[in-house]
């Protein structure tokens, strides 16, 4: 699907960025390979299954080139709550450390990539499985993971929070998060862009939690109206591990996460939430991937949609219970609310379970608010249009309380709040 | 509602039919309520009494085949639900829907506000509210806490029908219909409930009990009992009838409407 | 205390109960197809010359395409050079006027599977079309619907009798290029059942067919087509079982259903083919093709399956609800044991304003078998008010068996509400062993439960089909629980 026919794609077209890359002979070598590699198969596109229902055409038009000018993104910082912790920023996928924060909490190191070491020794030569295309993307066009290290039986009191800047042109972050034993973190993480011009970001983040392990781990999605931003996160969870995510998506133009989460052994948890807001003609997707490898695993999930406008939005989840995870209980919860002729969402609540001591449920909803809740508080003497304002605010703040009561809801809620219909009328309610 | 005297007409039905997903439910159902009387409609199960409650209150998903009900005067079906409560006609749910996210004060102070507008008196504010809610919280011997909490959200089902009451006597409406408010209480949140309703009986209010059993008819006390099965009244009569309808169950009645 | 997954294995023994063959000579063409073979079936079936280039046409198509590979089954490759597409039971010139006249081996086997044909038929009021190996032999009932001017006649019957209801029809629901196996059926089919139900008539009875594939190698293409004319009602009964084979057997049919303004279409299936064996030698491989369109305004579409048989599953009845206020359902039970697998689900497309449909599926899994469900329910932008419900169960027997749910809910419509609920759990410890310290048999117990989990679909069934149903369920599923 390239724009014309004897234009270079927009992979091709990246080859000219590649020598400027930190590293040796080395790196550039396996660059350039990987780049060639990634080109043969291309970007995923909906003809790919786990791609249905996100369409990256659009990139053919964008240039993917790293961004080699830092902007200092202060004014951007300043619009996000005061930190109640340690902050880290990353600009453009680079550590900041004049913007970030001197001293991290005890237990907890960061390590930056480093380019001497050499790069990985395979390079995927032809076929890039679909899922790995975006993180061969990232590895070919990025500095390597930065990882953040938690050590065995760490417990920061504070939150930790990573914001990541694009300031314009490609970025591509990688932090890997390595927890110890009993270690836990809080992270709260911001995304925001440029709110004129294009941006594209293709991240990866990796967590390992090694036994007994909790991440709590939120992501605040603000960027501009411009920005692609690609998150894939991968989480594999040791015995007892717990990992919570909560995912608040309200900017951005194309916007997509790909979760997958492995409970690779006994008594694992993971919860995972997120709110999608589609107005105007943004698209939010979200895909999951919960595989259940070990008995006694925990996952529940909970996904609230919003479209209006144009905008689309999609849930695609899948719970994998695999031969010999028993007592596995997983719950998957899409609900979708369309506030507009044009707007659209797809859910995809997907099982495969091999196992039969489980159990597994999930449901879906989409359309429009619940005719029961409308007429009893029509009932109450309530007019129509101030009774759909606030249940359209129920059913968004049904995920944004998980993020309590703190300066990070309220600032989400009232710029979620501001871009609901009638969210003069809510505000009367909730003040 | 001062307007409104003792023995005035406040709801007239006449030869209501009705029907859900193309099935009759009601059948030329006829029933007058005045200012001043508490009327219990009994019957069987699937008797149509649900419904009836439903059909007052405006539902949508009913189709109206025949009949009338006029309201103090106006035509009550051709009025959405919203204008029907604002005119003081208040259902209390047999299931009331939880609606997480919304706040219990938020609604009930834009409830009050709403039925005060339609009548001419000015809107109060949130002290002025809370003062009134606590006062009628005291007398539903409900927690503070429900101050906080969403409607009916993870309330036990005698909660949510205290809530509906606790909405009820803040309202203060015209006429209460009250579906099943009993089921599903124990005897002590039984009697809550009935002082509930029995502080609201003034002779320019009416009260429509909807129930399955005569047991909440002893803590509040009708002046009239209808029997509705087959979808219209088939019999009226006064408490005596409610106490030989527990003795002698339903069948008789039906018998003798047969028979006539 | 629930029973040792030995015991179960033991129970699990039960054989097929429909295996047997028929010994009948059959004229039957070569293996392989190509266009000669096409213009062979339809001479002789002497069909006009519409339908052979549409045949034609199919099969070119069909030479284009390739084999879907998306769902959620494993099998080796079908050589579809090594099937025979044509195969019918010689009999005198014009065939078997009245049952007097059918092969009376032919009705033994109909004997044999508890569908006595004369007796049962009858009683129960159904007017059967039994199709042994891709041609009709006997037809009953005839007068009695040709009374109500209700035509109920084997496909290649109505090709000559009523070319013109074929012609405006056939294919207009599914295309002859609309998927690998249809284009397929399309060019090769053999023979099927023809329905048209006229303007406002209630057809007086049951419809039904049995299905029966006999000849070895052979592969069975039918077409049906079931036409309601406004404000009609018809019920229409498939059920099929079939005879214990080694070699793989390869089932494509198509089936199209068209309803009109008011009209009503019900159509059940209880599908027991030979499943193959607890190793998963031999088995039927059924990829069917069914799709009905709702295309009159307040017309009704209701699929109701069972399915237990076949070795590999691959059938998506679905809906197309074009007319205004139309209702599609599908209610459907699938089972698989041992080393069958089944992809099984459907579609509902949202066309028209406030239309509205109903999927309830109920999969069971036991043995190392693999369940799927897989439905799409797509509303589209015109289809103001448009509500579904989906509800789809799955049990697990065993802890070697897989259940798969994938649901696509694409919505495109504010108006429309969408609901989909899923559920997966094996069959309770604490309910198995209440019933059995009540005195039943483990078996029983097992059944009791099955036949409440499956009781919302069964409930959509003919009375005696629910029966028969059940009856399958427990041979099915004797001794699965793990």
């Amino acid at each position: 699907m390239s724009a014309r026919p004897d234009a270079p794609s927009a992979l091709a077209r990246l080859e000219a960025s590649l020598p400027g890359l930190p590293g040796g002979a080395d790196w550039l070598a396996w660059r350039r390979a990987a780049l060639a590699a990634l080109a043969s198969v291309g970007l995923p596109t909906p003809r790919d299954d786990a791609w249905k229902y996100t369409n990256l055409r659009l990139l053919e038009r964008r240039d993917l080139a790293p961004a080699t000018a830092q902007l200092l993104p202060t004014s951007a910082l300043e619009a996000l709550p005061t930190p109640t912790g340690p902050r880290l920023v990353f600009v453009d996928g680079r550590f900041h450390a004049g913007l970030s924060a001197s001293a991290l909490p005890e237990g907890v190191t960061l390590a930056l990539a480093a380019p001497a070491i050499p790069p990985p020794a395979t390079t995927a030569a032809a076929g890039i499985a679909v899922e790995d295309r975006i993180r061969t993307l990232n590895a070919l066009l990025g500095r390597g993971a930065d990882h953040l290290v938690i050590a065995r039986g760490g417990t920061p009191g504070h939150t930790l929070e990573i914001v990541h800047v694009a300031t314009g042109g490609g970025a591509y972050p990688h932090v890997a998060l390595d927890l110890g034993n009993g270690a836990s973190l809080d992270l709260l993480e911001y995304q925001i862009g440029p709110q004129q011009g294009d941006a594209f970001v293709a991240k990866v983040t990796d967590a390992t939690l090694a036994a007994g392990a909790r991440l709590a781990h939120t992501t605040i999605q603000l960027t501009g109206d411009r920005t692609v931003l690609l998150d894939d996160l991968r989480i594999t969870l040791s015995a007892d591990a717990h990992y919570q995510h909560r995912l608040v998506a309200l900017g951005g133009q194309v916007t997509r996460f790909d979760l997958t989460v492995t409970l690779l052994a006994p008594g694992a948890e993971a919860h995972l939430a997120g709110l999608l807001f589609a107005d105007g003609s943004r698209e939010q997707h979200v895909r999951t991937l919960v595989d259940h490898r070990a008995p006694h695993g925990t996952s529940d999930q909970l996904y609230r949609g919003v479209a209006g406008g144009r905008g689309r939005g999609s849930y695609d989840g899948k719970v994998v219970v695999r031969e010999g995870a028993a007592k596995t209980s997983s719950r998957q919860s899409s609900r979708n609310l369309l506030l507009g002729a044009d707007a659209a969402i797809d859910t995809r609540p997907q099982l495969e379970i091999n196992a039969d001591d489980v159990k597994c449920a999930h449901g879906a909803t989409t359309g429009t608010l619940d005719e029961h809740m409308l007429f009893y508080l029509l009932t109450r003497g309530l007019d129509r249009e101030t009774a759909r304002a606030l249940l359209t605010y129920a059913f968004v703040e049904d995920v944004l309380k998980l993020l309590g009561d703190g300066p990070v809801r309220q600032a989400v809620e009232s710029r979620a709040l501001a871009r609901l219909p009638a969210a003069a009328t809510i505000r009367e309610f909730v003040a | 509602m001062s307007n409104i005297q003792h023995g005035d007409v406040v709801l007239d039905i006449r030869g209501l039919t009705v029907s859900v997903k193309g099935r009759k439910i009601l059948s030329g159902l006829d029933l007058t309520v005045r200012a001043g009387e508490v009327h219990a409609i009994m019957g069987p199960n699937g008797a149509g009494k649900s419904t009836l409650s439903q059909v007052l209150a405006g539902r949508a998903d009913y189709e109206i085949l025949a009949g009338t009900a006029t309201y103090l005067g106006e035509d009550l079906l051709a009025l959405p639900p919203e204008e029907r409560a604002r005119r003081g006609l208040f259902l209390g749910f047999q299931y009331p829907v939880e609606i997480p996210g919304v706040n219990n004060v938020y609604l009930l102070k834009a409830a009050l506000n709403a039925r005060r507008k339609q009548i001419g008196l000015e809107e109060v504010d949130a002290f002025e509210f809370l003062a009134i809610v606590r006062d009628k919280m005291k007398l539903m011997q409900m927690d503070e806490s429900f101050l906080k909490r969403g409607v009916n959200e993870g309330f036990s089902g005698g909660e949510k029908k205290r809530n509906e009451i606790l909405q009820m006597t803040v309202l203060e409406p015209t006429l209460a219909i009250l579906d099943e408010t009993d089921s599903g209480l124990d005897i002590d949140a039984l009697k809550v409930v009935s002082n509930g309703v029995n502080s609201l009986r003034s002779p320019a209010r009416a009260v429509v009990l909807v129930t399955h059993y005569q047991r909440l008819l002893d803590h509040i006390v009708p002046d009239f009992v209808h029997v509705l099965a087959g979808g219209r009244i088939l019999k009226s009569g006064d408490r005596g009838l409610a106490l030989e309808l527990e003795r002698r169950g339903y069948d008789w009645v039906l018998e003798e409407a047969n028979a006539a | 205390m629930s029973s040792t997954p030995q015991d179960l294995e033991d129970l699990v023994g039960q054989k097929y109960q429909h295996g047997f063959v028929t010994d009948i000579d059959s004229d039957t063409l070569p293996p392989g197809v190509d266009e000669d073979v096409v213009r062979v079936i339809s001479r002789k079936k002497g069909e006009p010359a519409f339908l052979l280039d549409w045949r034609l046409k199919a099969f070119r198509h069909w030479q284009t395409m390739t084999e879907p590979h998306w769902a959620q089954l494993h099998y080796k490759p079908i050589d579809y050079q090594s099937i025979s597409y044509y195969s019918a039971p010689k009999s005198k010139k014009d065939g078997p006027k009245s049952l007097a006249d059918v092969d009376p081996k032919l009705l033994e086997t109909y004997d044999k599977l508890g569908v006595p044909l004369h007796e049962r038929a009858r009683l129960a009021g159904v007017a059967v079309d039994a199709v042994f190996d891709s041609v009709s032999v006997a037809t009953t009932f005839k007068e009695r619907l040709s009374e109500a001017g209700v035509i109920f006649c084997p496909f290649s019957e109505a090709v000559k009798n009523h070319p013109a209801l074929l012609e405006q029809y056939l294919g207009t629901v599914v295309p002859p290029g609309d998927n690998f196996y249809a284009a397929l059926n399309s060019a090769v089919f053999t023979d099927g059942s023809f329905v048209y139900i006229p303007k406002g008539v209630r057809c007086p009875m049951e419809l039904s067919t049995y299905f029966r594939i006999n000849a070895a190698n052979t592969g069975q293409f039918e077409r049906t087509l079931i036409i309601a004319d406004e404000g009609s009602h018809v019920s229409y009964l498939e059920g099929c079982t079939a005879p214990m084979r080694d070699e793989n057997q390869l089932h494509a049919a198509v089936v199209e259903l068209i309803a009109l303004d008011d009209a009503n279409i019900k159509y059940s299936t209880v599908q027991n083919w030979y499943p193959g064996d607890e190793n998963g030698v031999g088995g039927i491989y059924n990829f069917v093709t069914k799709r009905g369109e709702c295309r009159g305004r307040n017309s009704r579409i209701s699929w109701t399956q069972v399915e237990t048989g076949s070795a590999i599953t691959w059938k998506y009845p679905s809906c197309v609800l074009s007319g205004e206020g139309s209702v599609g359902e599908f209610y459907s039970v699938a089972v698989a044991n041992h080393m069958q697998q089944a992809d099984t689900g459907t579609k509902m497309i949202h066309i028209g304003r406030n239309t509205r449909s109903t999927i309830v599926s109920k999969g069971i899994s036991a043995g190392r078998a693999q369940n799927t469900y897989r439905g799409l329910v797509k509303i589209l932008p015109s289809a103001d008010g448009a509500r579904n419900y989906t509800q789809c169960d799955s049990l697990l027997m065993g802890d070697r068996c897989g259940a798969h749910t994938f649901p696509y809910v694409e919505v495109r419509n504010p108006g429309a509400t969408v609901e989909h609920e899923a559920t997966t759990s094996r069959i309770g410890e604490d309910q198995l062993f209440y019933l059995m310290q009540r005195g039943l048999s483990q078996e029983d117990a097992v059944n009791l439960i099955v036949n409440g989990f499956c009781k919302s679909v069964f409930k959509e069934l003919p009375m005696e089909f629910a029966v028969e149903a059940q009856n399958l369920l427990a041979v099915s599923l004797e001794g699965s629980v793990g």
